[in-house]
């Protein structure tokens, strides 16, 4: 079964469903990782739920995407558009944990770290305040790592709407960290202009 | 990749990964969902029941009457006849905070948010979304809005209620949508029943609420205060009329309380109507006060073999984890049950006072939606409830807890567990097409008899 991709099984799972629990075992980490970052606590009852909505709703994959992932990520997102305050708490929550210290080898990516640590407060507050739509599609890219057709998989909408979502939740979040003044404090400035992660 | 998004990515937050214990349990429960599935068993909270949820139920309120706005327009594009949305600002901060049917993204098109109806103290906007469905967003004069969005069940319109307790002048309206074509009025109410009632009245005392369907079908009635009695708990028979002042449709809608001992305080119930049977043209008149008494009694099924003893749940007052296999060595009454129901507050009693009546006995309450969690816990202190409530956010579980009918609707339920853990005995209500017969009535006789059959 390892060598069949996920469209094929699903495919095989109207007749099978018993099959569908591969699917679970490919990527049930990912997704209750991606909840928790996303809601934090209540997030292996929600990675639960995201695997059983999928599996009454497996008709609707599109067998034309290989991986199941995406349209998971996308059930997954809908999911946390029910628990807007949880979500909205873990932001801020995160916006409120200390900077990490560097410890004693203290190279120049723990330094960018730490430099990006300090704009953590702003940054979180920032993303508290975006639009919902547009959160969902910046976290995927940044805190997820897909790609922009991916991410249109996911949400079920055309890649031109991806990237218009992301180009506003960007402005928001370089206007927020630059502050009223529209100028970015130094250690923005030097992480916008390139941060090796 | 944008320098925004890197410093996001730099900033992830670091997670662990799932335990064993975590991803076994989480399989359990897709299996389990697996199996029902084969028995044909779809829960109806999958269709979108959620959706219905209101999203912070706060405001305030002034004044009496009731009006509509405009005259009915065209059902499609109705954004196009409608003015603009009062407080548009406040409007579009509350649709940016969801809610989402769980399956399927529910988008509102907030430069479409219209204001549909309009009501002493209230106005009603109401936005489509991109998946061809509508958000209601009722504005009080003052206060912060509320919203719902609704995406299933279009062809049958819908009816809400929004109370708000928490100001020293209360004020009750009701709001939706008709579908409808040629709809120009609606009427509220030609008649009033209690059929989980023996007694209760029949008719509302003088002529009926009328109200203008504004663009769209939309509707918002405020409710006067001297009908609250007649009104309360009841159902009531909504007539859509056209432009002559015939009927179209009749249906009839549960009105839930004006204040719930489920709701947090200054919070709305809402009413969770009675099925619209058909659409235009369909015709279902309220039950007779009364007549749903002696049919809905819960009725005891047969043992089964299913092990519920891996589920476990959080309760909703401590917040503590609760494992149905702490129960075992003694049978274990389980009720299932949601705030939504109109006799949830009775059943609970019931379940309560038999609990009272044998103290050796354990009682547990469970819920499947956790989107209850807070009406819940305000229900068990507000009733001084002796057991416990656990939400069990599985979808599915209790895996094997057979409370949904053939048709896929809720009602309540309780499970005898035997001292092993094993069901003994099940009191369900029947199954029916008509809602009002899945309410059930929880007898302590019945009780008796899922103990007796639990080895209790």
């Amino acid at each position: 079964m390892d060598d069949v991709d996920d469209a094929a099984i699903i495919a095989r799972s109207s007749e099978e469903p018993e099959l569908f629990a591969t699917v679970f075992d490919r990527h049930f980490s990912q997704i209750r990782v991606f909840l928790q970052r996303r809601i934090g606590e209540d997030a292996d009852d929600l990675a639960a739920d995201v695997f059983s909505i999928a599996f009454q709703r497996r008709d609707r994959f599109q067998a034309v995407h290989r991986s199941a992932l995406p349209w998971l990520y996308g059930i997954a997102s809908n999911l946390v558009s029910r628990h807007r305050r949880s979500e909205i708490r873990t932001l801020r929550a995160l916006a409120r944990l200390q900077s990490a210290e560097p410890g004693e080898d203290e190279s120049e990516r723990v330094a960018e770290r730490v430099h990006a640590s300090s704009l953590r407060l702003p940054l979180f507050e920032a993303l508290a305040k975006l639009h919902a739509r547009d959160r969902d599609a910046l976290l995927l890219v940044a805190w997820e790592e897909l790609t922009y057709e991916e991410v249109a998989v996911a949400l079920e909408i055309p890649v031109g709407t991806v990237r218009s979502r992301l180009n506003r939740a960007r402005h928001l979040i370089r206007t927020t960290i630059a502050g009223g003044d529209g100028e970015a404090p130094p250690q923005a400035r030097r992480l916008m202009g390139g941060l090796d992660v | 990749m944008s320098s925004e998004v890197k410093l996001l990515t730099a900033l992830r937050p670091a997670v662990a990964e799932p335990t064993p214990e975590t991803r076994a349990r989480a399989r359990e429960i897709l299996l389990s969902r697996i199996s029902a599935d084969a028995r044909g068993r779809r829960p109806r909270w999958l269709r979108g029941r959620s959706v219905r949820r209101w999203v912070v139920p706060c405001l305030a309120v002034v004044g009496l009457g009731a009006a509509g706005v405009g005259l009915a327009g065209s059902l499609e594009n109705w954004w196009e006849s409608a003015g603009p949305a009062v407080r548009p600002a406040d409007v579009e901060d509350v649709l940016n905070e969801g809610p989402a049917t769980g399956t399927g993204r529910m988008e509102p098109e907030i430069d479409r948010a219209r204001t549909v109806a309009r009501a002493s103290g209230a106005s009603l906007v109401a936005a489509p979304t991109e998946g061809g469905g509508y958000c209601l967003v009722p504005v009080p004069d003052e206060g912060k809005p509320i919203h719902t969005c609704i995406e299933d069940d279009l062809d049958n319109g819908e009816i809400d209620t929004w109370v708000d307790n928490a100001r020293t002048d209360p004020a009750w309206y009701l709001l939706g949508r008709v579908v409808a074509e040629r709809a120009t009025r609606i009427e509220l109410f030609e008649r009033v029943t209690h059929p989980l009632e023996e007694s209760g009245a029949q008719t509302l005392p003088g002529t009926p609420l009328e109200a203008d369907v504004g663009p769209g079908g939309f509707f918002l009635v405020r409710v006067p205060r001297e009908l609250w009695p007649d009104l309360e708990l009841a159902y009531g028979q909504m007539n859509v009329l056209d432009a002559d002042g015939g009927v179209l449709e009749r249906s009839c809608h549960y009105l839930g309380a004006t204040k719930s001992v489920f709701a947090p305080e200054g919070i709305a119930s809402v009413g969770d109507p009675l099925e619209v049977e058909g659409k235009t043209g369909a015709s279902y008149p309220c039950p007779e006060t009364g007549a749903a008494v002696d049919r809905v009694p819960l009725l005891q099924a047969s043992p089964r073999t299913d092990d519920l003893t891996g589920v476990a749940g959080r309760d909703v007052v401590t917040g503590e984890t609760i494992e149905l296999a702490s129960y075992l060595g003694r049978p274990l009454l389980i009720g299932a049950w949601d705030p939504d129901i109109p006799t949830a507050s009775r059943f609970l009693e019931a379940l309560d006072e038999f609990g009272r009546r044998h103290p050796d006995v354990q009682v547990l309450s469970v819920l499947h939606d956790r989107s209850f969690r807070a009406e819940a816990k305000q229900g068990s202190e507000t009733l001084g409830l002796g057991f416990p409530t656990i939400v069990v956010t599985q979808p599915f579980s209790p895996p094997r807890v057979f409370i949904w009918d053939a048709n896929g609707h809720f009602g309540l339920a309780v499970i005898a567990l035997d001292a092993d853990g094993r069901i003994a005995a099940e009191l369900a209500a029947p199954r029916s097409r008509d809602p009002i017969y899945r309410y059930g009535m929880l007898t302590q006789r019945a009780l008796e008899d899922a103990l007796a059959a639990a080895g209790g």
